[in-house]
């Protein structure tokens, strides 16, 4: 790997590629574990209406990490305005996940409001990491509209479908001027590990981690996947042969001369 | 005086709030206290304006204020 392969956004080097999230622990006192094994350095958070005595998510979350709030809940654009305002102003940085969702059997989120909210958003000075389909169009608008990154979804939220979009998401990795993270979806290692050897400055990991029996071993096999498949994506992957018919016939790896008879 | 906090109209009497616990009269801070939360996590808008924490213990609530009182839970 090259020294300081580095992913940059919004001026600040990441030396991990994998972000991960705070939804669905079965205990959040797991999560400071699961942040040093992922050696992930960007988390997500959601903002809900208090109830009650709850504390909520930020004590479980060591300060070296750089919290990555969404805009989850919001339908439109503006309520994704409002909810980064409120993130930023309660001290979580200029940092945002924009997610815009009508939608509540798939929760695919609406590209027309993402762009829009993009832009609103961008030209406050935030660091602007949309959520989106896999979609040309929906990326090129967030990227003129001055996203930092965008983050296309491998399968639906939460699926655990693994790369499902994966022909787009790789149009959208030879596009984007801007990095690909490549978020929702991803249910195993070996599917981080891919979307990394295809290009993908990044993947966001959630319910993987967090769903799995032992959440902090699984954050453990989802760093050395992302860090794999980084490591091969530098190295540059050899051709793959195909026939016509798909089948290929094989190349010997061994030289064909001089054999002992 | 009426509140509407979280999408819900309530009724609050400011009278109750004893000027020895809440020198500042019905604040922010007492009604976070009457509601059992934590002040450290609570973000509070207020008639669509975020108040800073900072100033939590003396703004005082005015009738028909329209507040929303979150804070940050688990997410992707």
């Amino acid at each position: 790997m090259t020294m300081n392969d580095e992913l940059i956004l919004g001026g600040t080097a990441l030396s991990s590629r994998l972000f991960i999230g705070t939804g669905k622990y079965s205990d959040d006192a797991l999560i400071p574990a699961v942040c040093e094994a992922s050696a992930s350095q960007v988390i997500t958070v959601a903002m809900r209406r208090v109830e009650g005595t709850n504390e909520g998510i930020v004590g479980h979350i060591p300060s070296s990490m750089r919290l990555l709030p969404n805009t989850s809940g919001a339908r439109t654009a503006e309520e994704a305005v409002r909810l980064a305002r409120i993130a930023k102003a309660a001290g979580c940085g200029n940092w945002i996940k924009i997610e815009v969702i009508s939608d509540s059997r798939y929760l695919l989120p609406d590209g027309y409001e993402t762009a829009k909210a993009t832009e609103m958003l961008a030209k406050e000075g935030f660091v602007v990491l949309p959520y989106i389909n896999a979609d040309l169009y929906v990326a090129r608008a967030c990227q003129n509209a001055g996203a930092a990154a965008v983050m296309p979804l491998g399968a639906p939220i939460g699926t655990n479908r693994g790369l499902r979009t994966k022909e787009m998401l790789g149009i959208l990795i030879e596009e984007m001027e801007v990095p690909v993270v490549v978020d929702a979806g991803i249910g195993v290692p070996s599917q981080a590990c891919e979307a990394m050897e295809m290009g993908a400055a990044a993947c966001l990991v959630n319910t993987a981690i967090a769903s799995a029996n032992d959440p902090v071993r699984m954050a453990r096999a989802f760093r050395q996947a992302v860090e794999a498949g980084r490591a091969a994506y530098l190295a540059g992957a050899g051709v793959m042969q195909t026939g016509q018919t798909g089948v290929a016939t094989a190349v010997a790896s061994s030289p064909l001369t001089g054999f002992l008879r | 005086m009426k509140l509407t906090v979280n999408g819900k109209s309530e009724h609050y009497a400011p009278e109750d709030y004893s000027a020895e616990e809440y020198p500042h009269g019905f604040t922010v801070l007492a009604l976070l206290k009457t509601r059992n939360i934590n002040p450290a996590v609570a973000i509070v808008e207020i008639n669509r304006e975020i108040l800073p924490a900072e100033k939590f213990a003396t703004h005082q609530l005015r009738e028909a204020d329209v507040l929303e009182i979150l804070f940050f839970v688990g997410g992707g």
